[in-house]
Formats: structure tokens, sequence, C-alpha cells
């Protein structure tokens, strides 16, 4: 790898250890995938900070690793969820070991100097890249939607190299970077939704979903889709589509930015190829993603990605001054940007009064849940679905926020949109 | 005996020799594979239930969550890794994971890719050799 005077010096430890060991591996790593050399970033998402029952330790161990090593960040930095809610974890009944190792890792990614953001959605508000600017993320979704619907580019960065890329500011110049790399390898053409329609949040979940399953690490273009497409729908195709499959850019051609038409994002060859997606094939990816039957429910859990003021509208519209079933815990998971706004809108005092608890900060995949008797879980969520079954030990269904809020009344979970 | 030497790409320049365990299928770490056990715990997988500790780890492909690395690291942490990773297309996020375990806790995990060929042609219990100066694997029969 061709490294620079500054890059070099940074390797021989003149800016200290912690640079040192970011960028070794920075070359490491770029030299075992042919790179060249390495690039300066001007943003960086980490999600290594998010302490969970998985990983945790070993994530801390890094991080206070470079804590000691003097490490700071030199490009804003925002942080994924943590492992809980940092003011109402007593609330969701995390134990008191587990928030205290929370805590610790909190801390050391401050020290660093990152942004507590706390959030898996960091493209909603305060530091959301712009077309073209290369960035270092990490969080699946995030890299997908960062790429894909704001034209910024980034590889897909995992725990430990998106933190590398935040404290040195460089990154090694492959692969999502590069204009070169982000041609579509697979085309989508989505012939007819039904019984779906192009204005249903689910829809774009379940065809993200479908989509990523045939893709792996391609990358697809879809065509079909009707301009308008809001961000939710988006949130949803990109949380899906690197859920079923390791995608971190996709087009629709007309919607995202970089694919005004096929032929600005496809060679000839990828245009001989048509798959054709009919909503029909989706009812098998929602069937897919529903183990459990429409029976008792214990938990409806909304915000996997975090959720958006107009997904706690349609909460707020769906309850219609009901109230969460006795049995029933109604989560919604979100960032304290959104809290905020929803709190100042009044929302969150209603949904409230109606039973629902909303966390900030962190993600129910982090959390232990020993203290809980979660069995069947209903989610609008293919993330969530996807990973819950593992990860939780919980059946999960998937259905429409309307269909969330109704089995959250109810304590039941309805059928699918076709039944 | 016969051997069969099978071309590879290193990602982690390291050696090792072992038993093989395959899936055809792409895992994701986070959420497919418990570090605690090194056990692949994915029900959509065909090897789920199996242990991957002490052997060579066959899978074409890694999917999903960029929580990858720290899932390969917590592991590493527990000693239940596998000896070795060979894949058809490697991630960067999986060759972070062992870099860092090398600097964290000493351990190499040599990653490789090989062509989907050559993928096909290594079963379940194969005896493989993942060998640095060669830039090759080589399988015993």
């Amino acid at each position: 790898m061709r490294l620079n005077e500054q890059e070099r010096r940074t390797l021989n430890g003149e800016y200290g250890e912690a640079n040192r060991l970011c960028l070794q591996i920075e070359v490491e790593l770029g030299e075992a995938y042919g790179v060249e050399r390495l690039i300066p970033i001007t943003g960086a998402h980490i999600d290594a900070n998010s302490y969970g029952r998985v990983s945790g330790e070993a994530k801390l161990a890094f991080a206070q690793k470079i804590v000691h090593a003097g490490g700071k960040v030199s490009v804003p930095t925002t942080l994924n969820p943590g492992g809980r809610d940092i003011s109402r974890w007593r609330k969701f009944r995390i134990p008191e070991e587990f928030a205290a190792k929370c805590e610790l890792m909190e801390n050391a990614y401050l020290k660093m100097g990152a942004i507590p953001t706390w959030t898996c959605t960091p493209y909603t508000y305060g530091t959301i890249p712009c077309r073209g600017e290369q960035i270092a993320y990490a969080e699946s979704n995030a890299i997908s939607f960062a790429n894909s619907v704001l034209g910024a580019r980034t590889p897909r960065y995992g725990d430990f190299l998106e933190v590398c890329a935040a404290i040195t500011g460089r990154a090694p110049y492959f692969d999502l970077h590069r204009d070169e790399n982000r041609f579509a390898d697979l085309w989508f053409h989505v012939e007819d939704p039904r019984p779906y329609s192009f204005s249903e949040d689910l829809f774009y979940s379940l065809l993200g979903y479908h989509i990523g399953g045939i893709c792996g690490g391609q990358i697809p273009v879809v065509t079909g889709i009707p301009a308008g497409v809001n961000r939710d729908s988006l949130k949803n195709f990109s949380a899906a589509v690197a859920s079923s499959g390791g995608v971190g850019l996709f087009h629709i051609v007309g919607v995202t930015p970089e694919a005004p038409d096929l032929e600005s994002v496809t060679t000839g060859e990828v245009r001989e190829d048509r798959n054709v997606v009919t909503g029909r094939q989706l009812l098998g990816a929602e069937e897919e993603l529903t183990g459990c039957s429409p029976d008792d429910i214990d938990l409806v859990l909304l915000g996997c990605p975090h959720a958006s003021v107009r997904e706690f509208q349609m909460v707020l519209a769906g309850l219609a001054e009901k109230k969460v079933a006795d049995g029933v815990e109604f989560w919604i998971q979100t960032n304290r940007g959104v809290y905020s706004w929803i709190e100042e809108m009044g929302i969150l005092d209603e949904i409230k009064g109606a039973g629902v608890k909303v966390s900030t900060d962190s993600c129910l995949f982090n959390w232990p849940l020993d203290n809980w008797e979660f069995e069947r879980a209903v989610t609008n969520s293919a993330k969530f679905a996807h990973y819950a079954p593992n990860e939780l030990d919980l059946a999960t269904a998937i259905r429409d926020i309307d269909r969330c809020v109704r089995a959250a009344v109810t304590g039941e979970i309805e059928g699918s949109g076709l039944e | 005996m016969t051997e069969i030497t099978v071309p590879g790409e290193f990602y982690v320049e390291a050696g090792c020799e072992g038993e093989v365990i395959k899936t055809p299928d792409p895992i994701s770490f986070w959420g497919g594979y418990d570090p605690a056990e090194g056990r692949i715990i994915d029900g959509r997988n065909e090897a789920c239930g199996e242990r991957v500790t002490g052997k060579i780890f066959l899978f074409p492909e890694g999917v999903g969550s960029s929580t990858t690395a720290a899932v390969l690291l917590e592991s590493v942490r527990n000693s239940t890794h596998p000896l070795g990773i060979v894949n058809v297309r490697t991630e960067p996020i999986l060759v972070t994971g062992a870099l860092i375990a090398r600097e964290l806790y000493g351990v190499e995990i040599p990653i490789v890719s090989i062509e989907a060929a050559g993928f096909e042609g290594i079963d379940d219990g194969d005896w493989l050799k993942i060998d640095p100066e060669s830039g090759s694997l080589i399988l015993r029969g």
C-alpha cells in the first residue's frame, strides 16, 4: 500500500499508540484486499459501542484498549444504540450489573470524543451525510441507507474497523468508496405489488427481505417502483435487505439518487436478465418472517430501526384512544431527537397514557430480557422478525403498524394482509 | 493418501490444520452463531446445531449484521473460535475481527477465500491444511 508521510509517521507511533494501532489494522486489511491507498473520510458511525448480551465483553475490551492508548476520534462520529436506555433502564428491568457495564462502554466512547446519538438511524437528524461524501459507517441498516438513499459512500464497515477509521480519519480506498464498485449486479423488476401496495411500509420490508435473500452480497437495482417512496419505507427496505443479505448498497430507479434510470447503474449484461418480482412472491417472505400462530402475544415491538415521528403518528392514529391490553407490553424504540419532537408535539403523553413504553438510546437485541417472560412478539420490522427467533428466543410475526397496534390492544395477532 | 491443492487468497496470513466443518449456506455471525459455545444457531442454516470450535469452518459468504467482527472476537475471548475460516467470498467485516483478535488476544485465525469449484470439492469431515507458505489449501483424503 502506498502511504503518505503522515500515515508513515502514524505507523511509527509519532501520533500515539491509538492512532498507530488503528492505522495498522486499516493497512493490514487494505493490503489483504489489494488496496492501493487510504483516503480521508469526513464522518463515521460506530456500532462497536453497543454493549450486548452476546459480544459485549469483547467490544468493551477493545474500547478500553483504545481509550488507554489515548484514542480520540478525528471526524464527527455518531454512536449506535447501547445496551440500555440511559435514563429509563430500571423501568425496562435491565439488571444493575449489566447497566454498569453499559456505562463503562458509554464512557469509553465519550472519552474518545464521539457524539452520543445512541441510535441506529443516525441519518434522521444531526449529522446526515451528503451525496458523494466519503464516510465509514457500521450498523447494517445505516450503511445501506447512507449509501443508497443518501448517496454517501461507505463499505459495510463492521465493528472495530469503523472505530479505526473514526480515530485515524482515514479509510482504505476500496469497495463502495469507489465509483466503479457501485454498479448493480442484479436487476429486479416489480410487476404487480398486489396483495400489497406501493404505499405500504410493509411492502418495502418484504421486498427488501426477498431481494436480500437472493442477492447475498451483491448490489441490486429495482425498477417498477413509483417515485415518492417515503423515508420509513426506505428505512425498512434498508434494514430488511441488509438482514437477509449482506447488501450495503441498492438502487431503486427513480427513487434513489444514483439511479435516475437503469442505464446509470448497470452494464448491458445485467440488463439482459430481468428478475420479475410480484406481491404474491412476497407472501413467502411474510410467511418466513412469521414463526408464530395468530395466538396470544406478550410483546409488540416497533422501532427496529428506531421509530420516526411519522411512525409515532401512525401508532397514535391506530390506538384511537384505546389502551394496551393487560398482559401485553407495547414498546417503541427511538432516538432522542425523535423523542424530544414527539414530546413537544404531545404525542408522547398520549401514547404513554395508552400504556405504550418508549425507549431511547438502546436496542432490544442488546438487552437482557431475563426479567421478562416474553414468548410471542409481533413487529413491523423484518430485521427484528429475522433476528429475534434466534437472538431473543421469541416466536415472531410481522405485520404492518396498524395491525401491530390492534394486536397490542386486543392481545391477539390478526391474520396477514391476505386473510 | 491423496493430496489436493487448492489455491487460495489469504486475507489473514496464518496457517493451521484440522477437520472441516462446512455449511453450504451463508451465515450471519450475529444472530446465527453463539460465541459462548462456538455453535451455529441459525435454524435456516443446514449446519444449525454444529460446533465450529477447533475446526476449519467453511461457509460461502457472510450475510447480515455488521456485528460479525465483535462476535468472532467474543468467540476468541471464550476460546470457542474456529481454527481457520474458508469462504468463496470473504467480507472485510470478518477479516477485521480476526485482525483485532491478533492484537487483543494474540490468536491467529487464518481466513482464506477459494474458487466456488474448490469450495464444492471440500466436504464436512475432510482434513484440511491452510498453508500460507504456498498460498493454498491442502486437502488430504
